[in-house]
């Protein structure tokens, strides 16, 4: 199992260098330095300052390779924009944020607390849900219960969730006043303030995962294999539990398990809604506020978590599916 | 003798998009305890899902059984609701099918799914389950059961797999065995244990057996009653021995004239001309009409019915069975 | 190649006649000309008219639905209007009110819908046409041709969209046209894997080898043999999409990465309309969304019905 997950980590590594190389493209060849600094020293700086801010942030370099003398009159052609950058981020020594001027680190160290609050609560009772009433509907499939609940999971998930969230937050909170509008507070006080953009995330995707958890299994219904347990006169429930449910994990641990890294990466608009203070809302601010460091870094980490989450979900199916070894 | 199963007219059609396909268009056929019944006829001609329409395990949005009896040991089982025909399935008739590569079950292990036949209508525990699985597994000629036991299905070829299907048909020792192709996808040497494998446990059982089958050397060596089918319809039934040497129907007559031993060297191979027609759009009156050597006008308008010729022999041909003595379901 | 073609319409007229059978398709459907033809009195211009020397384009849609604009807010149907608590008096009926601009609202919802179709439509036609190139290439030639291509999907997809979309932004300026861009050259990974998928799987049938044999050249293949069979998934893919896009330029719009102000959109209706509810202003949010759900549920219903209609496995009866 190690030696798989190595050798996999490094057929990953061209990957990430792709990623960190079109994020570096992206955000230094379309912006010069200079505008960049204008944009973070706000109102009108000197000259003089933007040259100041260029040089602390290593902007002045070139962007590949070096072929001037430093200052100890040797050549450092590795001492450019691109290497530099992606020195820091491959080996996780994260920059500074321009706009909040602490390291990313910090922020992420930070972030991540508030952000999970909310994903894994909503991960969790979304799965505790919709997978029952999707094998619910499974059991009853082509009845009039079954095709109603196709339709209502239809009509939810025509709703966007701007709608949710909105009307959500209107209607139980400023309203009826069951839950505190907007805020956040570390620890265990957290709850409150996380209870209804939970319940928000579930009710919005309760539509699309209850059709998706209930297509996967009569997709599995119609197999072969299902027939001959029927003739042997195996009961429905059986049937239903044990040889099918079995054979539709497949699938589901496809969706869910590549979905658990992104935990980390919270809700944008949940926590842009309910102001809690997590990595959604650390990489919204770094968008308005052009913060490349803090985008840099983020992307970085995003990717990470794909492969990672790749590489989960393959080992995952290892657990379930016999076909399936550490080739 | 007692008669295990009986089919009266029974029609099932499949409802789809191009139209209504009538894959068993009134088809009665009766099979007596301890006799083989060989169903045959070219691929499409209804004999599988005849065998799927006993188990009712007919795929049921587009398709449905519209018409007909089906006695299965004195119970009449297309009234019953689904909770009852569990109890059928498994217990009073068990099913071979034909595609082994997809009827097992992909993430079980073979001795799983076999002990999963024996117990389902049972009170045997797990260890004893699993020795009947091991000893039906050696019967159909499994090597090295006690491996293959908790190997996956993937792990067998499709030889091996369809003799998991057979024993784990033939273990639940029902009254009725309803086989469909159960040796095609077998050698010579492996069909002749399975065949004589089915004729022991009839002899042990009683069993009835519903054999479908395109190998007519097959029917000649186990079947005592043959049906051939074509387009949906029994074109003609009998004792084995008096289709073989007196057939009836020019279909029939089309079958035996086809197999290559028939032929001399030298000559081109005798084929029946013409294609068989889509279950969606049956030629009128005699279904074969279009490719019979023998087909008058009459043949043309109006559809033959099945009518004895002789004692237990039935044929459905206007110019070979002019109509006399009407067989009455 | 006769034989494909009538092949190909054969099954076009079975999948016809299976949507037909579902009856919220055939709803859904309906609701969908119905806001095409919208979209389409709103695509068409009338010939310019200059009000106070500032010329501007006015559409079909312009001449029927324009009303007059008020000073600020008023609910539907109401005959005055409250401006800085001050009543004043409405000019004419509005349907469903106004927003802060005095704008009728009807009228903006109505405007929303070619920004809709423009944004539902475009990006799938933009990415359907990378997926296809590099799709067929990939899965027809194999090798290094097929891992470079899945090497850029590999890092393309380890990208986080809103990054890509935002980044192209800044390249270009806001606008729609330049957002449907972006979204298309951000989310053809998907398709590009299924194409490639289904050429691996078409290009070793018999018929490729026949028409190999039969001396056609490569282009030929891919594109008059070997696409036609894959067009099923694009033309699922293009319409299940279409929801989905029409929903995410809402939010896009609403984190300000999406179309520029002034520009008609739901998106923007919500946007500015979320301050309102507090004030008990709900029309302008309102009419946004239910608008944009009509339109999502038509498509969800009829897109539903058309990949059971076109799904291979079904059609052998």
């Amino acid at each position: 199992m190690l030696n798989y997950i190595i050798r996999r980590v490094l057929l990953a590594i061209p990957t990430v260098i792709g990623v960190c190389l079109v994020t570096f493209l992206l955000f230094n060849v379309f912006a010069s330095p200079e505008a960049v600094a204008r944009r973070q020293l706000g109102k009108n700086p000197t000259l003089a300052q933007v040259k100041t801010w260029v040089t602390v942030h290593g902007m002045d370099k070139p962007m590949f390779f070096n072929l001037n003398p430093g200052k100890d009159g040797r050549l450092h052609p590795f001492d450019s924009r691109f290497w530099n950058q992606m020195a820091e981020l491959l080996l996780f020594r994260f920059p500074k944020s321009d706009y909040l001027h602490e390291k990313v680190s910090d922020l992420l160290k930070q972030k991540i607390g508030p952000s999970l609050t909310i994903t894994i609560p909503a991960f969790l009772l979304s799965i505790l849900i919709t997978l029952p009433i999707a094998l619910i509907s499974a059991y009853y499939r082509g009845t009039y219960l079954d095709r109603f609940a196709l339709l209502i999971c239809v009509v939810l998930m025509s709703i966007v969730i701007l709608n949710y969230i909105i009307f959500g937050q209107y209607l139980l909170a400023v309203v009826f006043k069951y839950f505190p509008i907007y805020g956040y507070e570390f620890g265990l006080g957290a709850w409150k303030f996380v209870l209804l953009p939970v319940i928000l995330a579930v009710a919005a995707g309760l539509g699309g995962g209850v059709r998706f958890y209930r297509t996967v299994m009569l997709n599995e219904v119609r197999a072969d294999y299902v027939r001959t347990a029927m003739a042997k006169g195996v009961s429905e429930e059986r049937i239903l539990f044990k040889h099918v449910l079995k054979n539709a994990m497949i699938p589901i641990l496809t969706v869910t398990v590549l979905s658990i890294p992104f935990l980390i990466t919270g809700s944008l608009l949940l926590e842009i809604y309910f102001g809690i203070p997590g990595m959604g809302n650390l990489m919204i601010n770094a968008i308005n506020n052009a913060d490349y460091p803090v985008i840099r870094t983020l992307v970085y980490i995003y990717s990470l978590l794909y492969i990672g989450g790749s590489i989960l979900t393959d080992i995952s199916y290892t657990l379930v599916d016999p076909r399936v070894a550490f080739e | 003798m007692e008669e295990i199963l009986k089919i009266e007219n029974l029609k099932t059609y499949f409802f789809t998009g191009e139209g209504v396909g009538k894959a068993v268009d009134g088809v009665s056929v009766a099979i007596e305890k301890n006799k083989i019944l060989g169903l045959v006829g070219e691929s499409g001609c209804g004999k599988s899902v005849t065998a799927l329409s006993i188990m009712r395990l007919i795929p049921s949005p587009p398709g449905r059984i519209v018409g007909g009896k089906i006695t299965l040991s004195g119970t009449e089982i297309l009234s019953l609701p689904e909770i009852e025909m569990r109890d059928i399935r498994g217990k009073l008739a068990s099913m071979i099918f034909q595609e082994p590569m997809t009827s097992l079950n992909p993430v079980f292990t073979i001795g799983t799914q076999v002990m999963e036949a024996v117990r389902t209508h049972t009170e045997i525990g797990q260890s004893k389950a699993r020795e009947i699985a091991m000893e039906y597994l050696a019967k159909v000629g499994i090597p090295a059961p006690r491996e293959r036991m908790s190997q996956y299905p993937y792990q067998l070829s499709g030889g091996m797999k369809q003799r998991v299907m057979i024993a784990m048909a033939l273990c639940l020792k029902t009254a009725l065995l309803n086989a469909d192709e159960p040796t095609t996808a077998l050698d010579v040497t492996i069909q002749a244990g399975i065949l004589r494998l089915i004729k022991d446990l009839q002899a042990e059982s009683g069993m009835a057996v519903l054999l479908i089958t395109h190998d007519l050397g097959v029917v000649a060596e186990m079947a005592d009653e043959v049906a051939v089918m074509y387009a949906a319809k029994v074109v003609e039934s009998g004792p084995c021995e008096t289709i073989f040497s007196s057939f009836c129907h020019p279909y029939t007559e089309g079958l035996f004239k086809s197999l290559p031993g028939r032929t001399e060297r030298g000559h081109k191979l005798y084929t029946i001309a013409g294609l068989v027609p889509s279950a969606l759009r049956f030629p009128p009156g005699c279904r074969f009409h279009p490719r019979c050597p023998l087909a008058i006008e009459k043949c043309r308008i109006d559809e033959p019915p099945l009518v004895r010729i002789a004692a237990g022999h039935r044929c459905a041909c206007w110019v070979r069975a002019g109509g006399i003595d009407r067989y009455d379901a | 190649m006769n034989k494909e073609r009538t092949l190909a319409e054969s099954h076009l007229k079975i999948a016809v006649k299976r949507i037909k059978k579902d009856r919220l398709a055939v709803a859904g459907f309906c609701v969908i000309c119905l806001f095409a033809l919208i979209a389409i009195l709103d695509s068409v211009p009338l010939p310019r008219r200059d009000v106070g020397g500032v010329k501007w384009t006015r559409t079909v849609l312009d001449s029927l639905f324009q009303k007059e604009v008020e000073k600020s807010y008023s609910p539907p149907l109401a005959t005055s209007g409250v401006l800085n608590r001050k009543e004043f008096q409405l000019r004419s009926r509005h349907l469903l009110g106004t927003n802060n601009l005095g704008e009728d609202v009807l009228y903006n919802a109505l405007k929303g819908v070619r920004t809709a179709f423009i944004i539902g439509i475009v990006p799938s036609v933009i990415a359907a046409f990378f997926a296809i190139i590099f799709g067929l290439l990939a899965g027809y030639y194999g090798g290094w041709i097929d891992d470079t291509i899945q090497y850029i999907y590999q890092v393309l997809s380890s990208i986080p969209g809103i990054l890509l979309l935002i980044a192209m932004l800044m390249v270009m300026e806001r606008g729609l046209w330049q957002l449907c861009v972006a979204l298309g050259i951000t989310s053809w990974v998907g398709l590009c894997r299924l194409i490639r998928g289904e050429t691996l799987k078409v290009k070793n049938m018999e018929y490729v080898e026949a028409a190999r044999a039969l001396g056609a050249n490569d282009l030929r293949l891919l594109f008059r043999h070997i696409l036609p069979n894959v067009m099923y998934l694009i033309i699922i893919e293009m319409t299940l999409d279409f929801s989905s896009l029409v929903m995410s330029e809402t939010v896009l719009t609403y984190i300000n990465v999406g179309v520029e102000p002034g520009t008609g959109s739901w998106g923007q209706m919500i946007m500015t309309a979320d301050r309102e509810l507090p004030n008990g202003i709900w029309w302008n949010l309102t009419a946004a969304s239910v608008f944009l759900f009509l339109l999502v549920l038509a498509f969800n219903l009829f897109a539903d019905a058309l990949r059971d209609a076109l799904d291979p496995r079904l059609r052998e009866a």
